[in-house]
C-alpha cells in the first residue's frame, strides 16, 4: 500500500508543487496516474520512489518511508523513469550483476517477457535502440517481483506489437499483493490496462475512480450534431462530438480516458460534484 | 537482512563496480602502462636517481587514485543514471563503501600490478638493446610507500567526498577546495601562533629579539612539535573518518 499523508513539497527556489497532498494507492491494482505536463506526475513518484524528499507530510510504502532509501524497500520497489540508461554490459551481464539485488527474482519470468517482446539483441544494452532498451528493462522490471513497479510513459518509444505485449504482460503479472503504478499521456495504449485513474493537476489529485465507479456514473457517446447543454462535456472529434454525460440509467459502458481526462480538466467542478466522496482518503 | 550492511550484498555491489569500471580502467591501465614503459626505459640508464623509482611509482596511483576517485559518483550527474543509482537496494553505506574500495585499494593493485609488468617489460627492452636484465620491481610494502599508502587513503577520502557533493567538475573542485582548506589551516596556525608567542611579535612579524635562549628555543620546538602531532593525528586519524561519514551522509541526501 502506498499513502501519502498532507505532503507538501516544491522545487528549490520554485513556488509549491504539492500542496497538503492525499492519495492511498491499494495493493492488487494497477493505477493510471494521469496529468498534464507539469502536474507532477514524475514528481509524485520520485517521492514514492524515495528520489526526492517531501518537505512536510509523510509518504509511506508498504509501511516504511521510502526516502530512508532502505534497501530491503528498494528491492520491493523498481522504478522505471521515461529516459533512462543502461551500462555498458550486454543483458545476460546485467541480469548476472543486478539480479542478486532482488530476493524475488524471476529468470524464466524474465525470458517469457523478453519471449513476447521478441527482444533477440546479443550486443552492450547502451548500444540498444530506446524502444530495445525500454523492451529489456520492462522485462527485468517484471522479473524483479517488486511488489510496486513504477512506471513513468512505459509505451514512449515502444513499437505497436511491443504496446500490446506491454499491455499483456502487466496484466498477467498483476496479483493481490503488488501495486503497478503507470504515469503516461498514451492513455489509448492503457485504455483497458490501468483501473483505478488517478487524476493529478495543478498539483493536487482531482480525481480518483476504478473503471465501475466510472462507468456507472458517467457515459460517453458519439454524436453527429452539436449537444446542447445536458452533457458534462462535449468535445469536438473527426465525424462528430464526443459527449460525456452523467449516466443516469445505470447501464455501464466503456468510457474513453481521454474524455474523461478532458472533461476532469477543463469541468472539474462538475466532475468533482459527480464523483465526490464525503471524507474521501484520495481527494483533498 | 541489515539494512546498513550485508555482506552478500555488498558483494554483489562490489563486483558490479568493478564490472562496471572495468572497461574504463583497462584503457587507462593500458595507457599508463605505454608511459611507464618509456619512463623505466630512462631509468634503467647508469646514473638515474634510484630514488626515481618511488617517486614514479607514487604519482602512478596517487594520481589514478585521484582522477578515478573523483569520476566515483559521476552517475549521480545524470539524472537518469542517478535513479537507477539509488534505486539500487543497497545501503548509503555500501554503495560507498564499495567505491572507496574500488578508488583506494582497487587503484592501488592495480598500479601496482602495472608498474611491476611495465618494469619487466622495460627490462626486456633494455635487455633486447644489449643490456642486462634487470627489472625494477617495487615493494609496496616499504615503510616508505606504506606512510604514502596511508597518506593516499586519507586523501582518497577527500576526493571520493568531492565527488559526491559537487555535481560537475568534481575534480577541479576538490582540487581549489582543499587549496582553500590549506590557506584557511594556515591562517588558523598563525592566528594560534600570534596567541601562543604574542610578546614575540611585532605586528605580524615574528621577532625572536632578545629571548633567543635555550629555553625559548626548546619552547618554540615543542610548540611545532605538538602542531606537527596534531596535524598529523587529525590528517591520519580524524580527516578519513570525517570525509567518509559525510560522504555517506551526503548521498543519501541527494535527490534526483
Amino acid at each position: 500500500m502506498i499513502q501519502v499523508k498532507d505532503l507538501d513539497f516544491a522545487y528549490r527556489r520554485k513556488p509549491p508543487l504539492f500542496s497538503s497532498l492525499d492519495l492511498e494507492l491499494e495493493d492488487g491494482n494497477i493505477y493510471g496516474l494521469l496529468g498534464k505536463n507539469g502536474a507532477g506526475k514524475t514528481t509524485l513518484l520520485k517521492i514514492i520512489s524515495g528520489l526526492l524528499f517531501p518537505k512536510q507530510g509523510q509518504c509511506l510504502v508498504n509501511g516504511v518511508e521510502p526516502g530512508n532509501r532502505s534497501p530491503q524497500l528498494l528491492s520491493q520497489l523498481f522504478f522505471i523513469g521515461e529516459e533512462f540508461v543502461l551500462p555498458l554490459m550486454r543483458a545476460e551481464n546485467y541480469v548476472r550483476f543486478y539480479s542478486p539485488f532482488y530476493p524475488e527474482f524471476d529468470r524464466n519470468l524474465l525470458n517469457t517477457a523478453l519471449d513476447e517482446f521478441e527482444f533477440k539483441e546479443q550486443g552492450p544494452l547502451n548500444k540498444m535502440s530506446y524502444g530495445q532498451m525500454k523492451k529489456f528493462l520492462i522485462a527485468f522490471g517484471l522479473a524483479c517481483r517488486s511488489r510496486i513497479l513504477i512506471l513513468d510513459e512505459p509505451t514512449n518509444g515502444l513499437d505497436i506489437p511491443a504496446k500490446s505485449q506491454f499491455r499483456k504482460l502487466m496484466a498477467g503479472s498483476i496479483s493481490e499483493d503488488r501495486i503497478f503504478l503507470i504515469s503516461t499521456h498514451q492513455v489509448r495504449d492503457m485504455q483497458n490496462l490501468i483501473d483505478p485513474v488517478v487524476i493529478l493537476d495543478q498539483g493536487k489529485i482531482v480525481f480518483s475512480a476504478d473503471s465501475n465507479e466510472i462507468s456507472s456514473k458517467v457515459s460517453v457517446e458519439h454524436r453527429q450534431t452539436q449537444p446542447g447543454d445536458d452533457q458534462l462535456y462535449s468535445e469536438k472529434v473527426p465525424l462528430g462530438y464526443a459527449c460525456l454525460s452523467e449516466n443516469t440509467d445505470e447501464k455501464e459502458s466503456q468510457v474513453d480516458l481521454e474524455i474523461l481526462f478532458n472533461a476532469v480538466t477543463r469541468k472539474p467542478a462538475e466532475m468533482q460534484r459527480l464523483f465526490s466522496r464525503p471524507n474521501s482518503e484520495v481527494t483533498k | 537482512m541489515n539494512r546498513y550492511f550485508d555482506i552478500k550484498r555488498f558483494s554483489s555491489l562490489l563486483l558490479s563496480d568493478l564490472y562496471l569500471n572495468l572497461r574504463t580502467s583497462l584503457i587507462a591501465l593500458g595507457a599508463v602502462f605505454g608511459v611507464l614503459v618509456i619512463a623505466l626505459i630512462g631509468l634503467s640508464f647508469p646514473g638515474s636517481d634510484p630514488e626515481a623509482h618511488f617517486v614514479l611509482y607514487t604519482v602512478t596511483f596517487v594520481l589514478g587514485g585521484i582522477f578515478i576517485a573523483s569520476a566515483m559518483f559521476a552517475p549521480l550527474n545524470d539524472p537518469r543514471s542517478a535513479i537507477s543509482f539509488l534505486t539500487l537496494p543497497a545501503s548509503s553505506v555500501e554503495k560507498y563503501g564499495s567505491r572507496f574500495l574500488v578508488s583506494t585499494f582497487g587503484v592501488f593493485l592495480g598500479a601496482t600490478l602495472i608498474y611491476e609488468a611495465a618494469a619487466i617489460v622495460a627490462a626486456l627492452i633494455v635487455l633486447v638493446f644489449g643490456g642486462g636484465f634487470r627489472p625494477d620491481l617495487v615493494n609496496p610494502f616499504t615503510l616508505a610507500n606504506l606512510e604514502v599508502i596511508q597518506s593516499f587513503l586519507v586523501m582518497q577520502t577527500w576526493f571520493l567526498f568531492g565527488s559526491v557533493y559537487f555535481r560537475r567538475h568534481s575534480l577541479i573542485k576538490t582540487l581549489l577546495s582543499f587549496v582553500v582548506f590549506v590557506f584557511l589551516m594556515a591562517i588558523i596556525t598563525f592566528i594560534f601562533a600570534r596567541l601562543v608567542f604574542f610578546d614575540q611579535f611585532d605586528g605580524w612579524q615574528f621577532t625572536l629579539g632578545d629571548n633567543m635562549n635555550g629555553a625559548f628555543s626548546l619552547r618554540v620546538e615543542n610548540f611545532f612539535e605538538q602542531l606537527v602531532f596534531v596535524g598529523e593525528f587529525v590528517g591520519n586519524w580524524l580527516m578519513a573518518p570525517f570525509f567518509l561519514i559525510l560522504g555517506v551522509l551526503r548521498l543519501r541526501e541527494t535527490e534526483v
